[in-house]
């Protein structure tokens, strides 16, 4: 195994594919830092390149792009709370408090440190269980998708803070969001008002970038000030940072863990696994009341689950040829092209090209890690740009983002729209989170709740995977919310003591 | 003329209340497979909706002093300590501006629409001179031409003066 593993790193130390590696994960960074482009999008582009390029190098391009789009998706979510293209992200949650802080070095290094860890994660993790998870995966169905769907909605009463019933309704009212456009099961126009362009639902990133993004370009503009309220530790922060990762290292490991599982879990993609990540951050520590407000918790939990999901997503793509989500179906089309059946032979025959993958994954990690290291101290200086100057470029970055999706006039006027909406929202205390997190959940729920229904009946209540499920969302939903009532209990306290 | 910051929680919660009850008004008449969701989700939300618009009167009522949310940080920001007057006024012309971008870019195209919006921001809005203006609309121009035209072959949408001019 170990002879076959350095064959694979072989393969990637090769002056060509290393430096196509290099070249992937820098545009990957790119990528994943400017709104509008979007991970799969540039994978399209990148893929018939790949073609006249020997598989490894080809793919391994491609592997490195993938990989690093995640690291490169946190400087926006940090420093702008603008979110990646997948949806909205967890990040954004701690990370972009803490920029507004003047922490934004500090968030960034975490970001970036615990983003590495992930990623490698996810590759040793893609190492050794090819062979083993096979079994594993085909005990779970969409009874236990529908589950983690669910699992993945419950973080609303994380979010929520102490808004809790506001916080529920919203998600609510993101849920039916997620509910427009044509039903796949009946073919029933749900809320589309004869609009073609609703046929297939709300235009997700256009909704994100109006009711979260756009709300705090408009305060921003409305103050006049820089985007960052204290701005001396921006610069210095970075190695804090990376320090904070290694100080949580438990969480750090347990969220890639996490992330590597969902990743594995075909479908239900990055925005599950780090809500899910960042829920177990809150839920697991003692002084969950600094999540929300800039806490360093917060910002490494959701990074090092969502890149060691690319490790996870890889598994069911090598080893039985379903793809989990449109980049990893690329990836499949790219091996489609150059021979590569996936199966059975990947862990025979081809097993030197699937450790050449793994090493891929890690070193792209390593490298989009340490290229934002040696920037982030140009990256985090952005946000002490004038506002006249700042204000316009991310308008401009909003405008272009929204029409990622569907590419149509429509996708800009639902971005106003609901940026109207997001800040009326702000204006009156309501959280914009859980409506997005219900409109991106919604569809995955409520599409493998009928699947479940349709092929087992309501039997799969009795699942044993389905039944763990439940009583763990239960109890730390319970659980959760105790925490929020006694908190709120003691913060009442304390202001009729002061006065 | 303006919504106190009191009244806008209560008039969110209504709205809520109202687009679950209409969510499940109109769910009711789909079949199975489509409205079982709609209808699962509307009910709580309508229910919860009414239990917040109880709530919201009783506090702007003023019947407890000391609300969480004046203590909390995470529900508290400076846009509080601004008079809401004054943020209203900015708002509108906040959004003004972004409508405008909304319209030019339907009128004629987002790759024109975008640096002229940058522009004239600059321009009018912040009182710059022209060449620091025209300067900013142009490296705008510029970072668009390169990112979405010559790397990334990106189609927008057809603006409606090249519609007409097409006729």
């Amino acid at each position: 195994m170990l002879g076959v593993s350095m064959n694979g790193l072989i393969q990637v130390m090769d002056p060509m594919t290393f430096g196509l590696l290099f070249l992937g994960t820098v545009i990957g960074l790119l990528v994943g830092a400017l709104p509008g482009v979007g991970g799969r999008n540039a994978l399209a582009i990148l893929l018939p390149y790949t073609f006249v390029l020997k598989p490894a190098t080809g793919i391994a391009m491609m592997v490195g792009l993938m990989a690093a789009v995640n690291t490169g998706d946190s400087i926006t979510a940090i420093l702008f709370g603008i979110p990646g293209s997948s949806g909205p992200s967890a990040t954004v949650m701690d990370g972009y408090p803490m920029a507004k802080r003047g922490e934004a070095g500090r968030a960034l290094g975490a970001a970036f440190m615990s983003s590495m860890i992930g990623g490698i994660f996810g590759a040793l993790v893609l190492a050794v269980a090819v062979p083993v998870l096979r079994p594993l995966v085909l005990t779970f169905g969409t009874p236990e998708m529908f589950m983690f769907a669910i699992m993945g909605i419950s973080m609303v009463v994380v979010i929520s803070g102490k808004a809790l019933v506001k916080g529920f309704i919203a998600g609510g009212l993101g849920l039916l969001l997620g509910a427009v456009g044509t039903n796949p099961q009946s073919g029933v126009d749900r809320w589309t008002f004869g609009l073609p362009y609703l046929w297939e639902g709300v235009p997700l990133v256009a909704v994100f970038l109006g009711m979260w993004t756009l709300p705090e370009v408009v305060e921003w503009a409305i103050k006049g000030t820089s985007m960052a309220v204290d701005s001396s530790g921006t610069e210095t922060g970075m190695w804090e940072g990376c320090k904070d990762t290694f100080r949580n290292w438990g969480l750090v490991l347990r969220c890639s863990a996490i992330g590597t599982w969902i990743g594995f879990l075909p479908g239900l993609g990055a925005t599950v696994s780090e809500w899910i990540s960042y829920g177990h951050a809150v839920q697991s520590s003692k002084d969950r009341g600094r999540f929300g407000k800039g806490d360093v918790r917060g910002v490494v939990a959701p990074e090092s689950a969502n890149n060691a999901k690319t490790g996870g997503s890889l598994i069911p793509t090598l080893a039985f040829g379903v793809p989990g989500t449109g980049s990893m179906a690329l990836i499949l089309a790219a091996l489609m092209v150059h021979g590569l059946t996936p199966g059975p032979d990947m862990l025979t025959k081809h097993l030197d090209f699937v450790f050449a993958l793994v090493w891929a994954v890690a070193i792209a990690n390593i490298i989009a890690t340490g290229v934002c290291l040696f920037t982030t101290r140009q990256i985090a200086a952005i946000i002490r740009m004038p506002p006249y100057i700042l204000v316009p470029m991310i308008l401009v970055l909003i405008a272009v983002g929204s029409l990622e999706v569907t590419n149509q006039w429509e996708d800009l006027i639902f971005m106003l729209g609901f940026g109207v909406l997001g800040w009326i929202l702000k204006l009156a205390k309501w959280p914009a989170m859980p409506a997005m997190l219900g409109l991106v959940l919604g569809p995955i729920a409520e599409n493998n709740l009928y699947l479940a229904t349709s092929i087992h009946g309501f039997s799969w209540l009795r699942r044993p995977i389905v039944l763990l499920i439940m009583v763990f969302i239960l109890i730390s939903t319970i659980y959760s919310m105790q925490r929020v009532r006694l908190s709120k209990r003691r913060s009442l306290e304390h202001v009729h003591q002061q006065k | 003329m303006y919504i106190s910051r009191n009244k806008l929680p209560v008039i969110l919660s209504l709205v809520a209340l109202g687009l679950a009850g209409v969510a499940i008004l109109t769910a009711r008449h789909w079949p199975r497979e489509a409205g079982l969701f709609p209808l699962a989700i509307a009910v709580p939300v309508c229910l919860l909706a009414i239990v917040e618009v109880v709530r919201e009167l009783k506090f702007s009522k003023g019947k407890t002093e000391v609300t969480e949310r004046e203590y909390d940080p995470i529900l508290k920001d400076d846009l509080d300590d601004l008079p809401l007057e004054f943020v209203f006024r900015r708002s509108v012309i906040l959004f003004s501006w972004i409508g405008g971008l909304v319209l030019a870019s339907w009128l004629i195209g987002v790759s024109v629409a975008l640096p002229l919006f940058c522009c004239f921001y600059a321009l009018v809005q912040n009182y710059r001179k022209w060449l620091t203006a025209l300067i900013f609309g142009l490296s705008i121009w510029v970072f668009l031409f390169i990112l979405f035209r010559i790397v990334l072959p990106t189609t927008w949408p057809e603006p409606l003066i090249m519609h007409l001019l097409s006729r």
